[in-house]
């Protein structure tokens, strides 16, 4: 019954086109007599940044409140799996109440699925989605539902 | 907006959902006679729940233009699960199947059937939690898919 397995690197090769094709030597060779390839735009390329910029907000925001531990090391996890570098620091500002905190993290949810239903790439909807299925898992939307 | 990709997806998910009604019918009968129990309507619920899945799966493959999968006739669901414990572990593994196996169909479907599978997958994350399953950072995909 269960899904064919998951596969990472063709998030990975999505996600990180842009990034890995953005140079070849031929670029940088002025001798060189082949035309130098242009690669082309990852559709997804938004997409991926902006998952990746909600979850180190997130993180960021989150991780300067006491409780919230647990919730911080899901948006790790998830972050992980988008291949995000997690941020450096907690915030340095006032901890986010329970109830900006229930908001945020509702708002993530919605933009998740949001983006699991517009991603080209079908392996990046499924993690899109899985991260959206995740944060409405978490204890802090269960207690607020 | 079903196309020759995503059919054999929708062909596994209508598979998994033709075994949860199966199943989830089984273990509704045998907490029938475990009397007064949150498990009872948890598990009339997850039923209704997964019986309409399976209804608009066969929609959905047929509008892919195909004949949908029919049902096993039957489907193994061990005699020894008759404890609420058990019958609420069993429940929770169907939930996990099912789970893993719309995300599966969100990678392979586009448009209106993917968006079908996203509310899926989501809905039944929640639904392992009704069984006990502990909330998890990314349900539907491999244990160990990514560590932070």
């Amino acid at each position: 019954m269960s899904g064919s397995p998951l596969s990472r690197r063709g998030l990975l090769l999505s996600a990180g086109a842009v990034a890995a094709a953005g140079l070849t030597g031929c670029d940088l060779d002025p001798t060189s007599s082949a035309p130098a390839t242009t690669p082309s735009p990852d559709p997804d390329e938004a997409i991926v940044t902006a998952a990746r910029a909600e979850l180190s907000d997130l993180i960021t925001r989150l991780g300067g409140g006491s409780g919230n531990a647990a919730l911080v090391a899901v948006h790790r996890v998830q972050l992980a799996a988008l291949q995000g570098e997690p941020p450096a620091t907690a915030s340095p500002g006032r901890p986010l109440s329970r109830p900006r905190i229930v908001a945020r993290e509702r708002r993530a949810a919605v933009r998740f699925g949001t983006w699991a239903r517009t991603a080209t790439s079908g392996d990046l909807a499924r993690v899109l989605a899985s991260i959206a299925a995740g944060i409405r898992m978490q204890p802090v939307l269960r207690e607020a539902s | 907006m079903s196309d020759e990709t995503s059919l054999p997806a929708l062909q596994r998910t209508l598979a998994a959902e033709h075994a949860a009604v199966y199943v989830l019918g089984v273990l509704g009968g045998r907490a029938a006679v475990l009397g007064e129990s949150p498990l009872r309507p948890a598990l009339a619920t997850a039923y209704d729940v997964h019986l309409a899945r399976r209804n608009q799966l066969r929609l959905m493959v047929t509008a892919a233009g195909a004949d949908p999968d029919a049902a096993e006739p039957a489907y193994d669901v061990p005699r020894e699960v008759t404890t609420p414990g058990q019958i609420t572990a069993e429940a929770l593994r169907v939930e996990r199947a099912c789970v893993s196996t719309y995300a599966a169909l969100v990678a392979a479907t586009t448009g209106a059937d993917r968006a079908w599978a996203v509310d899926a997958l989501s809905a039944g994350a929640l639904a392992e939690l009704t069984f006990g399953g502990p909330p998890l950072p990314l349900p539907g995909l491999p244990a160990g898919f990514a560590r932070a």
